[in-house]
């Protein structure tokens, strides 16, 4: 049997789609962080090709449509096991169908992937309002701990509207963030653990938003379980009004 | 006065505005400002009642000349009064927002000393806001009713969105708890408003620049078991401001008691949320199922059943237009039937051109059949309830279990003439 091994990026699993096309078909495909030796399966190592994974993204906006390759992505950056190879699928079914595959939801392969390029997609969306800067001598810096990895994802938002800003994004599980300055981010990893500011004005603003956010609710409709449903605790921990 | 203190009791008095939307406006950030605006809306964070907080919701000030009877910020009740500076408003709007806390600001005020007076403070703030500050955010300002019109156009040359709060749903509860203003006032600013969003479009399709006028639109709230309206007046209402004054939306809120009044609930009242939801249902159906007031409601039932949304209590009503065939009936038609929203609606229309959809295929595509499956076939099959009758079928609806549930059927009732 054989088995894919890529290093993780995206433009790693594109290639991998590049070598299920031109080679042989896997019966699995591992992230090479977190694969197990078993001696059932014949090991391939793919390796990251940019030119490989251009051609597999063209391809798939030509062929099929561009709507499926954010699809791809989104799903893709869900991270959960087995992903790779339902989007192998999928992918498969897209090459044959058009751009008509989106259309195909009865398809269990078609609407697991919709399933979580949606959760992705959802996750990312509350993110650009659960994001919480604090000042650090100027810089603004925020920790996030998303289910997903959605950090690529959120980039842009966060560069259009502090466009003079000089920002960091930390996503500290994961240790990799995005750094902005000059109107350009760049994903890198982060080594150190979350930080938090102790600055005077900082402090100030934090209390202020942390009062607004008491005295704006309504004492007779209270209701924390419509509060947790919309803010799940998970995300609590980086919320300077939860705490 | 700290700015604490007067962020505590001005947000507190503006709690009670329900809008805290902000969607409809893709501002973009200009050169060396701060900010933008998504079209979607985002929300930032939710307080313990369960509501979004995506704007800085505020009062500029809670000194008010009226008097309405159902408000907190009443000339007569007895409460701490202040005022924010300009500048208070600006650095907590923009330190704020930089944090992202939050979507941008939400400017409502009392009416100090007079409407001319507090429209010309707001539209002052928003002004410094915009122009000297670059800020590109949402603003969402409240319009009050009687300032001059041209304070008004100011203010929508350089907001998102506009309100006008309608609160009480006839000219007879205004008279009885707001007696210091009228409907014309009110309905006044709403159509300049509207005018002036036309104006500013129709020029732009012509090919001029002209600079947008609050290109989120207009909305307002109408309070809900303050007085004794029935449901059918409260959505007929709402259903002609959509058409009338291309509302982007009707907030509806229920009525909090803050005083004692006669003509009030007494202040031990719960408010009535359940009414309050199904008024939000009903808005729903107005302005994206394709329903009509008079659809839903008529002069002989005036009110919902408060059990049942609006949707089910509409098709109960109208049993004799189901069951439907999913794989050939129309999107509109599809839309009408409880269990399905408009994404599924959707989904069903795209995916059945591919292959005839199966009883199972709907579970797939996120169709709530335990509510749909009492008004669908699929490929002709039924999977409802024979006899298709209302109280059974309302009985089912509730309570969705007592319907897969195996029943033994009592003899006694069946032949009660062999037990005589």
């Amino acid at each position: 049997m054989l088995r894919y091994i890529y290093d993780g990026t995206f433009d790693g699993f594109l290639s991998v789609i590049y070598a299920c096309y031109y080679n042989k078909i896997p019966e699995s495909i591992e992230r090479e962080d977190s694969y197990n030796i078993n001696m059932l399966f014949e090991d391939e190592h793919v390796t990251r090709d940019l030119f490989k994974s251009n051609k597999v993204s063209k391809a798939i906006v030509e062929k099929i449509s561009k709507d499926t390759l954010i699809y791809v992505y989104q799903s893709f950056l869900s991270e959960l096991s087995g992903i790779e190879l339902k989007l192998l699928k999928y992918i498969q079914l897209g090459f044959k169908l058009g751009s008509k595959v989106n259309d195909y939801l009865t398809d269990e392969s078609v609407n697991q992937i919709h399933k979580y390029s949606r959760k992705v997609e959802f996750e990312a969306h509350k993110f650009l309002g659960l994001v919480r800067f604090q000042e650090f001598k100027g810089i603004l810096y925020a920790a996030i701990e998303p289910t997903y990895n959605i950090l690529e994802i959120i980039g842009n938002h966060f560069k259009e509207r502090l466009t003079n800003e000089k920002w960091i994004i930390h996503d500290y599980s994961r240790k990799i963030g995005i750094v902005y300055e000059n109107n350009e981010w760049i994903l890198r990893d982060i080594k150190f653990v979350k930080l938090e500011s102790h600055e005077e004005k900082e402090i100030f603003y934090q209390n202020l938003w942390k009062v607004f956010h008491k005295s704006v609710s309504i004492k007779e409709r209270c209701n924390e379980r419509l509060q947790m449903k919309n803010m799940p605790k998970k995300y609590w921990n980086n919320l300077i009004e939860m705490k | 006065m700290d700015v604490m203190r007067k962020l505590k009791i001005l947000s507190n008095s503006a709690k009670y505005d329900a809008s805290c939307s902000s969607s409809g406006s893709n501002r973009k950030n200009t050169k060396g400002g701060i900010g933008n605006a998504a079209s979607a809306g985002i929300c930032h964070s939710w307080t313990q009642d369960g509501r979004c907080i995506s704007l800085l919701k505020i009062l500029y000030t809670n000194k008010c000349i009226y008097d309405c009877k159902y408000c907190i910020n009443r000339a007569n009740n007895e409460l701490e009064r202040t005022s924010f500076t300009p500048n208070e408003v600006v650095d907590l709007t923009i330190n704020f927002y930089r944090r992202n806390y939050i979507e941008g600001l939400f400017l409502s005020s009392g009416v100090e000393k007079s409407p001319d007076y507090t429209m010309e403070n707001l539209v002052k703030i928003i002004r410094d806001l915009r122009l000297i500050h670059k800020f590109n955010g949402y603003i969402h300002v409240k319009a009050i009713p009687g300032a001059d019109p041209k304070f008004i156009y100011e203010a929508g040359l350089y907001a998102d969105r506009m309100s006008v709060n309608i609160e009480l749903p006839s000219e007879k509860s205004l008279k009885l708890l707001a007696p210091q203003k009228n409907k014309a006032d009110i309905l006044k600013p709403m159509g300049l408003i509207k005018h002036s969003i036309l104006e500013s479009n129709e020029y732009k399709k012509k090919g001029f620049r002209t600079p947008k006028f609050t290109p989120g639109g207009q909305s307002t709230q109408i309070m809900v078991g303050a007085t004794n309206e029935s449901d059918l007046s409260i959505i007929s209402l709402t259903e002609g401001l959509y058409n009338t004054f291309g509302l982007k939306r009707v907030y509806y809120s229920a009525y909090v008691p803050v005083m004692e009044n006669v003509n009030l609930p007494a202040i031990q009242t719960i408010p009535p949320f359940l009414k309050e939801h199904r008024m939000y249902q009903a808005d729903w159906l107005l302005r994206y199922y394709g329903f009509k007031a008079r659809e839903l409601l008529d002069d002989l039932n005036p009110n919902f059943d408060v059990d049942l949304d609006p949707k089910a209590f509409w098709a109960l009503n109208n049993l004799s237009k189901f069951p439907v065939e999913v794989n050939s009936a129309s999107y509109e038609t599809l839309l009408r039937i409880p269990g399905i929203g408009v994404k599924s609606a959707l989904r069903i229309v795209r995916s059945r051109r591919l292959c005839n959809l199966s009883y199972d295929n709907l579970k797939k595509l996120g169709i709530i059949l335990k509510r749909a499956r009492y008004f669908i076939t699929c490929s002709g099959k039924f999977y409802g309830d024979k006899d298709m009758e209302r109280a059974a079928l309302k009985n089912y609806l509730l309570d969705f279990e007592s319907f897969d549930k195996p029943q033994q059927i009592s003899l006694f009732n069946l032949r009660s003439d062999l037990f005589a």
